[in-house]
């Protein structure tokens, strides 16, 4: 049978692009190395946290999966920042990792159009620069007009534990071996990335009673937009913390370390170092938080967050049983360190389909990216857009000032990844403030509702949340309150200053010490708002200065966004750049003035050069007829 | 937008020097040129940034010109980032003209004042802030100009800048990583710890800005009128200024019929100075519009040196010079102490918004350093630099910009630090108010991109690279 889209890999990209392109009517395969692990967390067991629960929120805006079914399996559920401001406030959820896996197996094999099959695919089937199929390690074929590669940690992997090493995608699992040449052969530029996990220990030989313990937020809050109340109960997470011994122990067995003994040589992502670097890098740190948090509900494996380390396993024993509370834990898998090849996403479009194969698109960590949430992201956008493609319809392609996946993706196509596997923070925003975790849905469910991903009744409960923010807010701008002795005691109650003239609910609510609900117990009568309604009355408010002036940036540079280079220019024909910028310009291809101006080295200068190019180009092809533009 | 050709000029400043450099910059620079010289080897042996003695030919096959020394710059490691031949001759400017004529006859462009640093511009060699300060060197029209221009090249502004920033993207660092990493055991910042060190990141914003006054005079000058009734000696102050006979020195009253325009270096301080015809009344017209001129040249000054006759008794032309300076920043100025003084009255510390005047003999060259000092002083006011045995500008002693040896002279500049100061002071005012820190963090990239636009690198990798450097981030 011929397939629209064929998902090789059923990870957190896979799942996400094959459910939305199989949602989206397509004939989808979804192809991976084990059926049993579908949806497998390979690291920690958690869904969300800063920057990550922002990019779940949108997935989930846009008909994506992650959110409902962490929503559904997670066991314990907290709000980080809930007072550093709502831009970075973030939702995580501890997840019960066989839960989550069956969750996900049991949509992707009921989802209409949608077969789930197990096989290793060594080759991709290619015709004149165009996909068409692949084929699997036992000489299976199938053919598609698309294909999306989510091949993760799988390609060319190799697992370091102290001085030993073997061939795996992940602890556990085969590595894929041929595939790497084979895209090689294809013309793409592989790289090495390196990244790590932490050993897993017995619950039952762990002191809980010397641990701080962790609760979850009550009453849980979830990621989905879609769901009603939380109703399983939470677990306890716990907090331990290195000591001098600990640091002592690592750092007589660094010798040992691959890392350390020049084994590997790729650096690892900084942002979430092995247990060995941060002793080594920040010496002076008298200790290191150490979370203890249950891999599930039905398992006494336990992930301690903070450990990660190659080191080898009599090392990584002495380490864990320096800490307090910690003595007598077993270790039930070892921690190890990962190397695999990614390709270059400078390579990719920002539809994630790949500049020298049509019809492939990549995504997930062989792009180079790091964490469950930004492969999701990638592959539900993935899938989208191999089907728009199919269909001849236009792109989804975000823009930075729309959605945390357009920041994403915008900087892995013109920025590459650098040395170390991407991860989402939310500095990396620049308009965090109109990117919030909060009003994910308000900025796309109406576009996941067009492209085909969103029932109509969520759309309608977006829209009728619309109506009712806007509804209350002009409500808040409107009601003048005046001055008065009883009402500035009132005012004095709350402890803040008293008015001499009328001013307007709004304006009382933009004072800093002044929340929502003091300004309304102020007003004559008292709405009953929903919780998310109140929340973004309160936030648009509160925050209108700012949140008009990250918009009047975006305008300022919105010509440059819209700015559009064709995709077959020609730069030698473009006079005055230099060859550095030239080849940097031809090898990302940008898609505007903007993508242009983000590429490192790429000179404001050039940029001017490239834009008098596209004013010129425009002059002189306007006046022609389609034929005569041909010609020229 | 340049073109791509490739061009040539004469390196050197003009004058007899003991070596003159051609710079040949551009793409075919070497293949337009082989004919023109010979290499000491092979074209093809020659190495970038290695130096070579060859020789330059009048014409390709022609008679040998000079012995040169090559030097050969692949690009894109040149000034220009293009690839660059430079030819070293011997000194003289005839020798040099010969030789730049015959590159120019290979169909070499001549280039235009500023285009080699344009093209190191655009191609990335310089940041902007660097490339007006080459642009400002060529246009400089005095030593102090030329100095502070030097300081701007050689990254004097860049450097300050550059260290603000780096302070800034600390701060901001600090917040981000308490922001994004709220579970790795970074240590919370107080907000007022938070505000000091924003606000003294301020002050230094705002007292760079407001060196803007100063480093406009002495990059385009300051405007001096010399003004006074005919024949108190306005042209002898000039030339005395100027140390030249540039004005026609007449007892003859009214010779200076029109405005002569002189550059010249007061204390340090470069003077645009005019000298005007003498004001008085009168009916000779032609002599009447030279006086009108002279009026408007006091309205459009930035200094007036108000110059009296102390030998002749005061009389109704000084009184229309006094009304003329009214409200004006004037300067009064007694000539001739080498004379009798028949002046009569004291009316010269009458006169409205003038200090005590300086007395000077312009003939006989006194008290020129006391009209010097004064001069310096009323333009430069409380920010007064003072120069020190090498000729460097230091900040005056118990100034508060004890560290801005420089002053900025762009426009722009002052713009971009006074808008990076606005929004420190607005993260200043939030983080005393409670606002939430990611509001906080909204000022602080404002401010980076603001001092951005004078160092031209504003990066969020740079943020993150601190963030990564400074804690230890996950979990």
């Amino acid at each position: 049978m011929d397939y629209d889209v064929i998902v090789v890999g059923a990870g957190h990209a896979g799942i996400e692009a094959a459910l939305a392109a199989a949602r989206l009517g397509s004939p989808t395969l979804l192809l991976t190395l084990n059926l049993d692990h579908v949806g497998q967390m390979s690291c920690n067991p958690a869904i969300g946290g800063i920057g990550k629960s922002h990019l779940v929120r949108e997935i989930d805006a846009l008909g994506g999966e992650m959110a409902r079914a962490i929503d559904e399996t997670g066991i314990q559920f907290r709000v980080l920042n809930t007072r550093k401001g709502p831009a970075v406030r973030a939702t995580r959820i501890q997840a019960d990792k066989a839960a989550y896996r069956q969750r996900m197996k049991r949509v992707v094999e009921t989802t209409p159009n949608l077969n789930l099959r197990q096989g290793s695919v060594e080759r991709l089937l290619v015709e004149n620069r165009r996909i068409r199929g692949v084929e699997t390690q036992i000489g299976e074929t199938f053919s598609a007009k698309t294909v999306i590669l989510t091949t993760g940690t799988f390609l060319q992997g190799l697992i370091h534990v102290g001085q030993k090493n073997y061939s795996a995608g992940r602890a556990g699992d085969f590595a894929v071996q041929g595939l790497s040449d084979h895209l090689r052969e294809l013309g793409f530029r592989l790289g090495r990335l390196k990244t790590g996990t932490c050993p897993r220990l017995d619950k039952r030989s762990i002191d809980y009673d010397a641990l701080e313990p962790q609760y979850g937020d009550e009453p849980p809050p979830p990621l989905s937009f879609s769901t009603g109340a939380i109703r399983q109960t939470q677990l306890t997470c716990h907090i331990a913390y290195t000591n001098a011994e600990t640091h002592r122990e690592i750092e007589a067995g660094l010798q040992h370390s691959p890392m350390y003994s020049g084994a590997i040589t790729s650096r690892g992502p900084r942002y979430c170092p092995s247990i060995e670097d941060k002793i080594v890098r920040f010496k002076d740190k008298p200790r290191h938080q150490i979370f203890l948090e249950p891999e599930g509900r039905d398992t006494v494996e336990v992930y301690p967050n903070g450990l990660s380390t190659s080191l080898p396993l009599d090392v990584q024993r002495a380490m864990v049983h320096s800490i307090k509370g910690l003595e007598r834990a077993e270790i039930m898998r070892p921690g190890y360190a990962i190397e695999y090849d990614f390709a270059d996403p400078t390579q990719i479009t920002p539809t994630l389909e790949a500049k020298v194969v049509a019809g492939l698109y990549l995504a997930g960590q062989i792009n180079g990216t790091t964490g469950y949430e930004e492969a999701a992201a990638q592959g539900l956008m993935a899938g989208i857009n191999a089907v728009q493609s199919i269909r001849g319809e236009d792109p989804i392609i975000f823009s930075r000032d729309q959605a945390y996946i357009g920041v994403l993706i915008d900087d892995l196509v013109t920025k590459g990844v650098g040395g170390e596997p991407y991860r989402m923070f939310t500095s990396r925003a620049e308009h965090r403030l109109l990117l919030r975790e909060d009003n994910a849905d308000l900025r796309l469910t109406e576009i996941g509702a067009r492209i085909g991903l969103v029932e109509t009744a969520r759309q309608d409960s977006t829209a009728q949340k619309k109506t009712d923010i806007e509804r209350e807010t002009q409500r808040l701008e409107e009601t003048m309150l005046t001055p008065g002795a009883e009402f500035n005691a009132h005012l004095a109650a709350l402890e803040t200053a008293a008015i001499k003239t009328p001013v307007s609910l709004a304006t009382l609510l933009r004072r800093p010490e002044l929340s929502l609900d003091a300004v309304l117990s102020l007003g004559a009568s008292r709405p009953s708002l929903p919780r998310e309604v109140a929340a973004e009355v309160e936030i648009g408010v509160k925050y209108a200065g700012y949140i008009r002036r990250q918009e009047d940036s975006i305008d300022r540079v919105r010509h440059m966004e819209e700015a559009a280079i064709p995709r077959d220019l020609d730069y030698a024909q473009v006079q005055g750049l230099s060859t550095e910028v030239r080849e940097k310009l031809l090898s990302r291809r940008p898609h505007s003035l903007g993508q242009a101006s983000r590429i490192p080295g790429v000179t404001p200068a050039a940029v001017s050069v490239l834009a008098i190019h596209l004013k010129r180009r425009e002059a002189a092809v306007r006046p022609a007829t389609p034929e005569a533009r041909g010609i020229s | 937008m340049y073109e791509q050709d490739t061009i040539a000029a004469i390196a050197t400043p003009p004058g007899q020097g003991g070596i003159a450099v051609i710079r040949v910059s551009g793409a075919d620079a070497l293949t337009r040129l082989r004919a023109l010289i010979v290499p000491p080897a092979d074209w093809e042996t020659l190495r970038s940034h290695h130096f070579y003695l060859g020789h330059v030919l009048d014409r390709p096959g022609g008679q040998p010109l000079d012995q040169a020394g090559l030097l050969l710059m692949h690009a894109p490691r040149s000034y220009t980032g293009e690839d660059t031949l430079e030819l070293q001759l011997h000194g003289g400017q005839h020798l040099a003209r010969r030789t730049l004529h015959a590159v120019l006859a290979q169909g070499i462009r001549l280039a235009q004042p500023g285009e080699f640093t344009k093209r190191a511009f655009l191609n990335g060699k310089l940041d902007l802030a660097q490339a007006e300060a080459v642009l400002d060197l060529i246009e400089a029209t005095n030593d102090t100009g030329l100095r502070l221009a030097w300081e701007d090249l050689s990254g004097g502004l860049s450097r300050i800048c550059t260290d603000m920033r780096d302070r800034l993207v600390s701060q901001t660092a600090h917040l981000e990583a308490f922001l994004d990493f709220p579970e790795d055991d970074i240590p919370e910042r107080g907000r007022a710890e938070i505000r000091s060190g924003l606000a003294r990141i301020r002050t230094e914003a705002e007292a760079l800005a407001a060196t803007f006054a100063q480093g406009k005079v002495f990059r385009d000058g300051v405007k001096a009128a010399i003004v006074g009734k005919p024949n108190v000696g306005k042209s002898s102050l000039l030339n005395l200024l100027t140390g030249t006979e540039r004005a026609i020195v007449t007892p003859q009253p009214g010779t200076t019929r029109d405005v002569i325009e002189e550059t010249v270096l007061v204390d340090g301080i470069p003077l645009v100075v005019w000298d005007t015809a003498g004001i008085r009344r009168t009916d000779d017209e032609i002599e009447r519009i030279g006086i009108d001129r002279s009026l408007r040249g006091i309205e459009q000054a930035e200094i007036v040196l108000a110059v009296f006759d102390l030998s002749r008794p005061f009389d109704a032309d000084d009184r229309l010079t006094c009304e003329s300076i009214k409200h004006r920043p004037a300067i009064l100025i007694g000539n001739k102490t080498d004379l009798p003084r028949r002046f009569g009255v004291d009316l010269l510390a009458d006169v409205a918004d003038a200090s005590a005047p300086v007395y000077i003999s312009a003939r006989d060259a006194t008290g020129i350093d006391a009209l010097g000092r004064r001069i310096r002083a009323q333009v430069l006011g409380d920010a007064d630099p003072s120069a020190d045995a090498n000729g460097i500008l230091h900040a005056h002693p118990g100034s508060t910009n004890t560290q801005n040896t420089v002053f900025i002279t762009k426009i722009r500049h002052h713009g971009a630090l006074t808008n990076a100061a606005a929004s420190l002071y607005a993260a200043e005012q939030a983080l005393e108010r409670d606002v939430p820190l990611d509001l906080v963090a909204v000022e602080l990239r404002t401010a980076l991109d603001h001092i951005g636009e004078i160092t031209g690198h504003v990066s969020n990798e740079d943020i993150l690279d601190r963030v990564f450097q400074d804690f230890c981030i996950g979990k």
